[in-house]
């Protein structure tokens, strides 16, 4: 699990992922688009936390519904990763602008912090729910 | 090396101020809008990072089913 924050702080490290941005990057733009996957992964593991915790109407029946006590953990987990997404948007909100395409070493380290609690979120969802979760966050991964 | 370094440099250079920095203004300038625009959307993006945070800090403070605290 610790290998997808692991990829994601490598690719943010060596440049951007996403085809096109490589000639108006900037370490700003890096920031951005790093703090965005990382966003977007925390929304879709809240958005399957609420829909899938036993008891809610839309949950699946048990086994494959998530008990309270994980989706407690999970919210508490998602509460840390939002704070640190918080947290790194104002340090890139605080780079200058530069011709440097730099990735600022702050905002790397924050997002590594990011992946690793998306990482232990995963691994707390009952097999059934991560079938459907994996794929998706590797997906944002590849990006 | 941040963009008045460069533009310093550039303007001392004797031949390059007047032929080149007109180039170099552009560019920067080109760079500044568009750090500009990542601005804006950062902003959108820690706005919904406090959005989402305060929904599962509910979530979490939310009692179990049968009124037990979690």
């Amino acid at each position: 699990m610790k290998k997808l924050a692991v990829v994601i702080t490598l690719m943010l490290a060596v440049g951007c992922s996403q085809s096109g941005c490589a000639s108006t990057a900037t370490s700003k733009r890096y920031g951005y688009i790093g703090l965005n996957t990382a966003l977007t992964a925390a929304n879709l593991i809240q958005d399957l936390a609420l829909t899938t915790e036993c008891g809610k109407p839309q949950a699946p029946p048990p086994p494959a519904c998530v008990p309270d006590a994980t989706t407690d953990k999970v919210h508490t987990k998602l509460v840390a990763a939002y704070k640190l997404i918080e947290k790194a948007t104002g340090v890139v909100q605080a780079i200058p602008p530069s011709l440097e395409a730099t990735p600022n070493a702050e905002v790397l380290s924050l997002i590594t912090e990011i992946w690793t609690l998306v990482d232990e979120i995963r691994a707390l969802f009952p097999a059934q729910v991560k079938t459907t979760l994996d794929p998706q966050i590797d997906a944002l991964a590849r990006q | 090396m941040s963009i008045q370094v460069i533009l310093a440099i550039l303007q001392a250079l004797p031949g390059v101020a007047a032929a080149g920095t007109s180039a170099w203004h552009s560019m920067i300038d080109g760079l500044k809008t568009g750090d500009a625009e990542i601005d804006a959307k950062l902003e959108a993006l820690k706005t919904e990072a406090v959005r989402r945070r305060i929904i599962s800090e509910t979530e979490a403070n939310e009692p179990n089913e049968g009124g037990e605290a979690r």
